[in-house]
């Protein structure tokens, strides 16, 4: 498949601190992709070294086939990065019509566009309204805006559900899913697990600077999850516990139930392991695949490094 | 480069921090040229007692040549120099902060990174920037130098009897004070063109520190600091250095700049010694064409250094 975004063995030190350490990224194009990482993790680094914000130290990338640093390739990549920034004296919609102008629209196309972009982000009825007025949710609102302006193939969020309300978390989460649809590439820098879950198809985990988990979403969750065996009693566990671990399966027992093991099915499938614990007249009451949350992956991924 | 020039456009035609310079410094330069042309005429010798005769003539002369004297300033076309010498402070503090404001702006709102993403070439962009701010400064500057062909004809000074200013020496003694030649439209255009270019230095090294410490305040305070450093090392390496090495405080740009105004106003008959350190010990002057080249190095240095700061800056804002 196409990459939308492609980058290898990506350094970025900020004095002896590598930021970036050694990234190999690949994102297909048409998918929504999940950027994940704790505070600090080297995430919005990433994403600037991507639209040439920041210059790498070592590695390539290629955005859309092209270099970041060209003008065509990055006519075709939306972005929000961190914090909202506008110019605090002009309006929503002066804004919008300024960057448009920058990127060399007409102005009657301009000021269409951003008039569409203002609508599709609800805010057409502060378009006149200073900036220097506006809310944060308000702020995010418009940066969202500005990322559609020129209509683009790729979209790079980072951490656009920032400050917005509940409701306008839902709105962009709408947003996301419409912009996915319809075709377009996302690249989504959140801290929002949920929503990776429900919007991204791929996903990569970052820490300290590098990728500790990258794949499928449901890929990674399988990854999570549990196999549940409930027994009647402690000895029983006990035993099962023992097989387990002499097939070369690690058992742990279960904090929230009484006599239940948890076990990662990874190389043995559910009925295996029942006929593994028959085999040693060991009868669960219980045998349950329990699916992991996203939040208890990267937690599992995150915490150990 | 049309897009960048009309994007800059709608930036600049609602800061109204730009436009209370742009016409700000005019009207204050006309202010106190109008207050100065106000007292012009006002020259009194004081004198106490039985005054004889004789001396009451030479006061009588001396009040004549004073009164012509101060009236050939707001006389054209030496209204032209006035009104640009007025300006001057202004104009170099204006054009500063102008630099600072337009470029360290996008620094302190975060809106280089939208720039920087809907505009990959940097330098173009700048190029932009700069244009806008030499075109803002030459309004203001133009403006000025148009009051001061103006004004004349509006607030119209007495020049008193001109033949007082060639009275007999030995009955003028101090009197007049300075050159009283006519002063040709050449030479009063030779003193605003040496401020335009004094005033285009100081957006140069306020919009240098301003790209480079990301900040408008950083660009001006940086700026000052420079240029007063620069004045005091200078004066100790004057007071100091000995051969050749008393050239080497007079490449600095402040000491060039002051230099170049001086020299504007002795070629313009407006004094007979240039301003600023050419009074200091150890001062070695130099030929004007050869400070106005070495002021012209300066600024070419100075802007150039713009593009190579933003060409190699990682914005992280």
């Amino acid at each position: 498949m196409d990459a939308a975004i492609e980058a290898r063995g990506l350094v970025r030190h900020f004095g002896p601190i590598p930021a970036v350490d050694g990234i190999d990224l690949y994102v297909p194009r048409g998918s929504v992709y999940g950027f994940l990482g704790p505070n600090g993790s080297g995430k919005t680094t990433t994403i600037r070294l991507l639209l040439g914000l920041l210059r790498p130290d070592r590695g390539s990338i290629s955005l859309l086939g092209g270099s970041p640093h060209d003008a065509s390739c990055l006519a075709q990549v939306g972005a929000v990065v961190e914090r909202p920034a506008f110019y605090p004296y002009l309006s929503a919609h002066e804004n919008l019509r300024l960057f448009a102008t920058l990127a060399g629209m007409p102005s009657a196309v301009g000021s269409a566009a951003a008039d569409r972009a203002l609508g599709v982000v609800g805010l057409t009825t502060v378009a006149g309204r200073k900036v220097g007025g506006f809310s944060t949710g308000m702020k995010q609102r418009l940066a969202v805006a500005l990322a559609l302006l020129r209509d683009p193939t790729l979209v790079i969020l980072d951490e656009p559900t920032n400050g917005l309300d509940p409701g306008g978390v839902v709105e962009v989460r709408g947003l996301i899913g419409e912009l996915a649809r319809s075709g377009r590439t996302v690249f989504l820098s959140t801290h929002v697990l949920t929503e990776v879950e429900q919007l991204c198809d791929r996903v990569a985990v970052l820490q300290r600077g590098r990728l500790v988990a990258e794949g499928l979403t449901r890929e990674l969750l399988e990854r999570g999850q549990r196999l549940a065996i409930a027994f009647d009693t402690g000895e029983e566990a006990g035993k099962a516990a023992r097989v387990l671990a002499d097939a070369g399966l690690e058992a742990e027992a279960a904090d929230d139930r009484e006599n239940t093991l948890l076990v990662a099915p990874d190389r043995l499938g559910l009925s295996a392991v029942n006929r593994l614990l028959a085999g040693h007249d060991l009868y669960p009451a219980e045998l349950v695949l329990r699916r992991a949350s996203l939040e208890s992956v990267f937690l599992e991924l995150t915490e150990g490094v | 480069m049309g897009s960048l020039i009309r994007a800059d456009w709608l930036r600049i035609r609602r800061r109204w921090d730009v436009w209370i310079i742009v016409l700000g410094i005019p009207v204050l330069t006309l202010l106190s040229y109008v207050a100065g042309a106000a007292s012009a005429g006002n020259v009194h010798v004081f004198s106490s007692g039985d005054v004889p005769p004789e001396l009451q003539a030479q006061i009588a002369a001396q009040e004549a040549a004073l009164r012509a004297f101060s009236a050939l300033p707001y006389q054209f076309p030496r209204s032209i120099a006035t009104m640009a010498e007025g300006a001057t402070l202004w104009l170099i503090l204006g054009a500063a902060f102008l630099a600072a404001s337009m470029l360290g702006n996008e620094f302190s709102w975060g809106t280089i990174r939208n720039v920087a993403l809907f505009r990959a070439d940097r330098l173009r962009y700048l190029g932009a920037r700069l244009a806008w701010l030499v075109g803002l400064i030459l309004v203001t500057f133009v403006a000025v130098v148009a009051l001061g062909a103006i004004v004349p004809a509006l607030v119209r000074v007495d020049p008193g009897n001109p033949a007082a200013l060639t009275g007999d020496p030995s009955i003028m003694g101090m009197f007049p004070p300075g050159p009283t030649g006519p002063v040709s439209l050449g030479g009063a255009l030779l003193v605003a063109g040496s401020l335009f270019c004094t005033a285009l230095a100081g957006m140069a090294l306020a919009g240098l520190a301003a790209l480079k410490f990301r900040s408008t305040a950083s660009g001006i305070l940086v700026a000052g600091i420079y240029a007063i450093a620069e004045g005091i090392l200078a004066s100790l390496w004057m007071s100091r250095a000995a051969g050749d090495l008393r050239y080497v405080p007079q490449m600095g740009l402040t000491i060039r700049l002051s230099a170049l105004l001086g020299d504007a106003q002795v070629a313009a008959g407006l004094t007979t010694a240039g301003g600023g350190q050419s009074s200091s010990p150890g001062w070695v002057a130099l030929p004007p064409l050869l400070g106005a080249a070495i002021v012209a190095v300066w600024l070419l240095g100075l802007l150039g250094l713009w593009f190579v700061v933003l060409r190699r800056a990682d914005i992280d804002e």
